[in-house]
């Protein structure tokens, strides 16, 4: 059989609870938002898969990118966690490798891309935070023919998810590195400075 | 252009260097110069971020890495090393107290020996059934035997002796076997000034305990490449400056012996902000280099650093005969220490290096990223995953990975 005091504990759980939550909430609401823009230029590297067709014949191969890229970024924190949105534009060098086992396709051409790149970061001290970051872009580029062989990029459009580490250096200047996988195949590098205002 | 300019302030330092007269006067005016610079070669320069900048803190060189003084032991112990294993009665001053080489029993005051290990495994090309491969190396096996000639310390002697494995520095060293590594006379002339003459690393640029690295082993600064000659070290707590001479490693063929001078310096702009710069000008009877570097070291917060060294370097080989300019190639080294907890680091290292950069030469880039522990007092326990890419327009070539586990032990 219940006892008042074991209903009463319940309810004073229930309204304690209604409390914390409004309390939590109302101090997340009043939590100064720290919003902030940055402009950054970084170096890039990844590898791609490459398609090479002659006439009738068939057969892959890789290539190496490598580029620089200037980016945007606005990002809002509280309470040491932030999210930040920028867009980013690029260009570079790609090369390809000439390992094909049928075709043997050489040569380089320059690159171009346009992309977003939302991340999510914990700050873990003041100048020292941790993210994770997507990397969403599309690339142009246009390989010249090489004895007849056509050569395709595998993806146009490639998605990179990155491990992120920002160390701000002074109030101003952030120095990031990215690490992680594009497109589920290859590694993509990201390194680079930010200025921050 | 601004490899122009590099290449015209190279060249003018080149030229200047053959005429011996011209040498002594740019020694000179490179150690004037750089009078408001600090040394900063360190076998743990991240420990910026604990707020121990100068290496003669922590080790018997005032150009860092050897052996701890008993300064080092204890810091080691009751800062940098995790507490987890240590019951919470044992204090942190105890802890400093059983840093010496007998723990807690008082050793002569003449005397303070040390025990260094390295040991490395690694697997490279992970996962592939026809290229992975295992190996474990042996990286240092080292004894130091420290004598003092005075309890001030003022005249010190300072050992060490090393076990080759069975992959030994140079020709004239037997596999498996012991040979003296280091061996010099440290007189501390002042507070601000000493004196090393013997065998011992040379100073140059940071000195990372990675001697795989860009900046060292390739530049002839790694594990082996000590060099008989004598360094003057001027130290003050914003700045310090090192002048090296040096004329090549006792054990290694007259013909490779590097004969030069090197010179080195921080200033110390703020609290845990160190900017130096570096320059080595040493010849053999077959090659010459140069080698001009500006870094800097950067403390964020207790435990945290960065570390930047940006470098020129010029290698001529003196048994080719060519009108073709020497290539001057270019490298760059980033470190990132962050400390997550006492004891517990992550680390990253980038490293990027160049031939020539005047012309289109391939590019290798390197990643190592992992962790750094420090589990227990004298211990060190690394696990790093390396991404390996290169840029050629001779054709791309497939990233290399390699992991790595090292354990650290410091007696």
């Amino acid at each position: 059989m219940k006892t008042a005091g074991c209903c009463n504990h319940n309810f004073t759980f229930h309204i304690s609870f209604i409390f914390v939550f409004l309390f939590s909430v109302s101090a997340f609401t009043q939590t100064k938002v720290y919003t902030y823009h940055s402009i950054g230029i970084a170096q890039i590297q990844f590898q791609e898969d490459l398609k090479l067709e002659k006439t009738i014949s068939r057969d892959t191969d890789f290539a190496n990118y490598r580029g620089t890229v200037i980016q945007i970024q606005k990002q809002s924190s509280i309470q040491g966690l932030g999210f930040s949105m920028g867009a980013l534009v690029g260009t570079g060098r790609a090369v390809a490798a000439g390992f094909g086992e049928t075709l043997t396709y050489t040569g380089g051409t320059n690159w171009f891309l346009l992309g977003i790149t939302p991340k999510g970061y914990y700050r873990l001290t003041k100048p020292i935070s941790f993210g994770l970051q997507g990397l969403a872009f599309f690339k142009s580029v246009k390989w010249p023919d090489h004895n007849s062989i056509e050569a395709t990029g595998k993806h146009n459009f490639n998605f990179a998810i990155l491990g992120d580490l920002s160390m701000q250096l002074t109030d101003d200047i952030e120095f990031v590195q990215s690490v992680g996988s594009i497109n589920g195949d290859s590694t993509l590098w990201k390194i680079g400075l930010n200025y921050l205002y | 252009m601004p490899v122009n300019l590099a290449r015209a302030a190279f060249d003018f330092c080149s030229k200047s260097l053959k005429d011996n007269v011209l040498k002594s006067y740019l020694a000179l005016l490179i150690f004037s110069a750089s009078s408001f610079l600090a040394i900063s070669a360190q076998a743990y320069p991240h420990f910026i971020g604990y707020g121990y900048s100068s290496c003669i803190t922590c080790h018997y060189s005032g150009s860092g890495g050897g052996a701890l003084n008993d300064y080092g032991r204890a810091l080691f112990a009751n800062e940098i090393a995790a507490r987890d294993f240590i019951d919470d009665q044992v204090s942190d001053e105890e802890l400093s107290e059983r840093s010496g080489f007998l723990g807690k029993k008082p050793l002569p005051w003449w005397l303070r020996p040390g025990f260094k290990y390295r040991g490395l495994w690694m697997r490279s090309n992970p996962g592939s059934a026809q290229t992975q491969v295992d190996r474990h190396i042996n990286m240092q096996t080292d004894l130091n035997l420290n004598f003092f000639f005075d309890k001030k310390q003022k005249f010190t002697l300072v050992t060490t002796s090393t076990y080759t494995d069975r992959y030994p520095p140079y020709p004239d060293i037997q596999k498996w076997s012991t040979f003296t590594k280091e061996y010099y006379l440290r007189w501390k002339i002042a507070n601000t000034y000493w004196l090393y003459i013997g065998q011992m690393d040379k100073t140059f640029g940071i000195r990372d305990a990675d001697h795989t690295a860009v900046n060292r082993k390739v530049l002839r600064l790694g594990q082996y490449d000590q060099s008989l000659g004598a360094i003057f070290h001027v130290t003050y707590p914003e700045w310090d400056v090192a002048l090296n001479y040096f004329t090549g490693n006792a054990k290694e063929p007259t013909v490779d012996k590097q004969q030069g001078l090197a010179v080195t310096g921080e200033y110390q702009f703020i609290e845990k902000l160190k900017v130096g710069a570096s320059y080595l000008n040493s010849s053999s009877e077959s090659v010459t280099w140069n080698i001009f570097a500006l870094h800097t070291r950067i403390g964020l917060v207790k435990g945290s650093s960065f570390l930047v060294e940006v470098g020129l370097k010029e290698k001529k080989n003196k048994t080719i005969v060519t009108t073709d300019k020497t290539p001057l190639g270019s490298y760059v080294w980033l470190s990132s220490m962050i400390n997550l907890r006492r004891g517990y680091n992550l680390l990253s290292n980038i490293e990027f290096s160049r031939s020539d950069m005047n012309k289109t030469s391939d590019e290798y880039y390197r990643w190592s990223l992992g962790t750094i522990f420090f589990p227990i007092p004298r211990t060190e326990v690394r696990l790093m995953a390396i991404n390996g890419k290169s840029f050629s327009e001779g054709g791309a070539s497939e990233d290399s990975w390699m992991l790595q586990s090292q354990f650290h032990l410091s007696y």
